[in-house]
């Protein structure tokens, strides 16, 4: 009897203290400030628009294109290969179901530099260390990749690669944005994120 | 070890051992409390043994406080927990069909899986017809499965529902809980059969 | 005496998970609970400010420049304090922050560090901080 006055309680008590908290649905930070501030500031988490161009051309499957920009710019021209999860969405639902897979690097980019640059803190801050930006954005990508040229008489062997590696981005991006809209349209939804629903229970 | 898992990298052996010891550990504290009797579950509908309500209205009250704060301190992604997707018409027709169950057989699919480890030849049975039933659902399923999907409300949440707060929520359970439990208890002197416990083994 | 003594067991519990939850809400070097309300200004952009907005904020405007390069309006040179980011989340320099009674600008020649910063100082629960947006980025997000 004693037990269970006592157990009912201290039952009473704690949930007397979670009534008063400001409980929500959302997830928070667990990495801490200054280590999570050191990490970012960090050049490894920046990737060119060059390396970028280098992962589609050889069809790297270990990376992972994420479009922060709205469905409508997405649609109207995109980086091949990306999947559009719009800033304000990702922020808003909890990204496990776009970022867990920790084998695969997820490459936050925009239009310019912002939204790319909030996703990643966010992003890492929740613990996903396999998150990255491509550094410029779209911007960069149509400026270096899709418009590059060479001056000048000779070429050495390495700027030769770089430039055979742009071109041929370029190739795959004009190719994918130039599709009719309904076959454009349906290719990107097959490459939309499935959104893994956790199995449990007895289904 | 689903949600601790997003923090601390567990390896699958763990996960797997984890699963087993929890289980193991369920199923002992069925038993110790008496519900591999059937005598003792089927009490719950009569009204003179409420100790079912009791033990399980805790262990879930107790697992709503401690997730709810082990969360808050980040220890648990709450998110990860799954949440069962609600199909209204199934829920009440399924509900109704477990619960005849549970009264003429005196056990449910877990404690009847307790009592059958100790060696109760009316365990037996009763999980035997689960089975059963499980078969005739699977073979059937083309046929009812408009009225197994039908009211599809989603994973819903009580306090969502409701607008509540997680944390008001529980507050409000656990004193409700209280007043059941007192209201069980009375119940109990009331219904009260000849004393049983004796002839348990 | 002899209540505290006879319930010592779920008064400490008590205590101890209290005291759990106080410094989890409260405490000032960790990130604050619930990273999307947070994070929501960000996806609302109503943490940039253009410089003429500047003005018209009431408080003691503070600028920080997290770059390389001063920043070229002369009126803002004054309220200027230059920090290098890598030590932004020193002791003395959180402290400015925090203690400053107004509007807090973060300001750098690549948009990149300010953004980083910001969601950074903002998941610590700072808020009045905003970003001083280089133009050429503030429609091209």
């Amino acid at each position: 009897m004693e037990i269970r006055r006592k157990f009912s309680a201290l039952l009473l008590l704690l949930s007397f203290v979670l009534a008063l908290l400001p409980l929500s649905a959302n997830r928070s930070f667990t990495v801490k400030p200054d280590k999570l501030l050191s990490e970012v500031l960090n050049e490894d988490v920046s990737f060119t628009v060059d390396q970028v161009a280098e992962f589609i051309v050889r069809e790297d499957s270990t990376i992972q294109l994420i479009d922060l920009r709205s469905p409508e710019e997405f649609r109207k021209q995109t980086i091949p290969g990306a999947v559009n999860i719009p800033y304000h969405d990702l922020i808003n639902t909890d990204p496990d179901i776009w970022l867990n897979n920790k084998n695969i690097r997820n490459i936050f980019y925009s239009n310019g530099n912002i939204e790319p640059d909030y996703a990643l803190v966010y992003a890492r801050g929740l613990g996903y260390t396999n998150s990255f930006v491509m550094a410029g954005g779209m911007t960069e990508w149509i400026n270096t990749v899709i418009e590059t040229k060479f001056e000048g008489d000779r070429i050495t062997a390495r700027e030769n690669t770089l430039f055979e590696v742009r071109r041929r981005a370029g190739e795959m991006f004009t190719e994918l944005n130039n599709l009719p809209d309904s076959l454009k349209t349906r290719f990107l939804e097959s490459k939309k994120f499935s959104a893994k629903k956790l199995d449990g229970g007895c289904q | 070890m689903g949600p601790l898992s997003s923090y601390f990298a567990f390896p699958d052996w763990l996960n797997m051992l984890t699963a087993f010891l929890i289980g193991t550990g369920f199923g002992f504290a069925l038993e110790q409390a008496g519900f591999s009797s059937s005598r003792k579950l089927a009490g719950m509908f009569y009204g003179y043994d409420t100790t079912v309500l009791k033990v399980f209205f805790t262990a879930a009250i107790v697992a709503l406080i401690g997730s709810q704060f082990l969360s808050y301190l980040g220890l648990l992604n709450l998110n990860q927990v799954y949440v069962n997707e609600f199909y209204l018409t199934a829920s009440i027709t399924g509900g109704v069909i477990m619960g005849a169950g549970f009264i003429m057989g005196g056990f449910c699919p877990g404690t009847g899986l307790s009592a059958l480890s100790i060696g109760k030849i009316d365990a037996m049975v009763f999980v035997a017809g689960g089975f059963t039933g499980a078969f005739i659902f699977t073979e059937t399923y083309p046929l009812i499965e408009g009225m197994a999907t039908a009211q599809y409300k989603g994973p819903v949440k009580i306090n969502e529902s409701l607008g509540l707060s997680p944390g008001l929520f529980t507050l409000i359970m656990v004193a409700a809980a209280a007043v059941m439990f007192r209201v069980a208890e009375s119940a109990e002197k009331k219904f009260a059969r000849p004393e049983i416990t004796n002839e348990l083994k | 005496m002899k209540f505290l003594k006879q319930n010592w067991l779920v008064i400490s519990i008590f205590l101890l998970v209290s005291l759990l939850v106080l410094i989890r809400t409260f405490s000032h070097k960790n990130f604050r609970y619930d990273a999307v309300k947070w994070a929501a200004p960000s996806a609302l952009g109503t943490n940039i400010l253009t410089e003429d907005q500047i003005p018209a904020l009431s408080g003691d405007k503070l600028l920080i420049n997290l770059g390389n390069k001063a920043i070229s309006n002369q009126q803002f040179r004054d309220i200027t304090l230059d920090i290098n980011p890598e030590s932004l989340l020193e002791k003395t320099n959180l402290k400015l922050i925090r203690r400053n009674k107004g509007p807090v600008i973060l300001y750098s020649e690549e948009s990149s560090v300010s953004a980083r910063v910001w969601m950074v100082l903002s998941e610590m629960g700072l808020k009045n901080i905003y970003i001083l947006s280089n133009d050429a980025t503030i429609n091209n997000r």
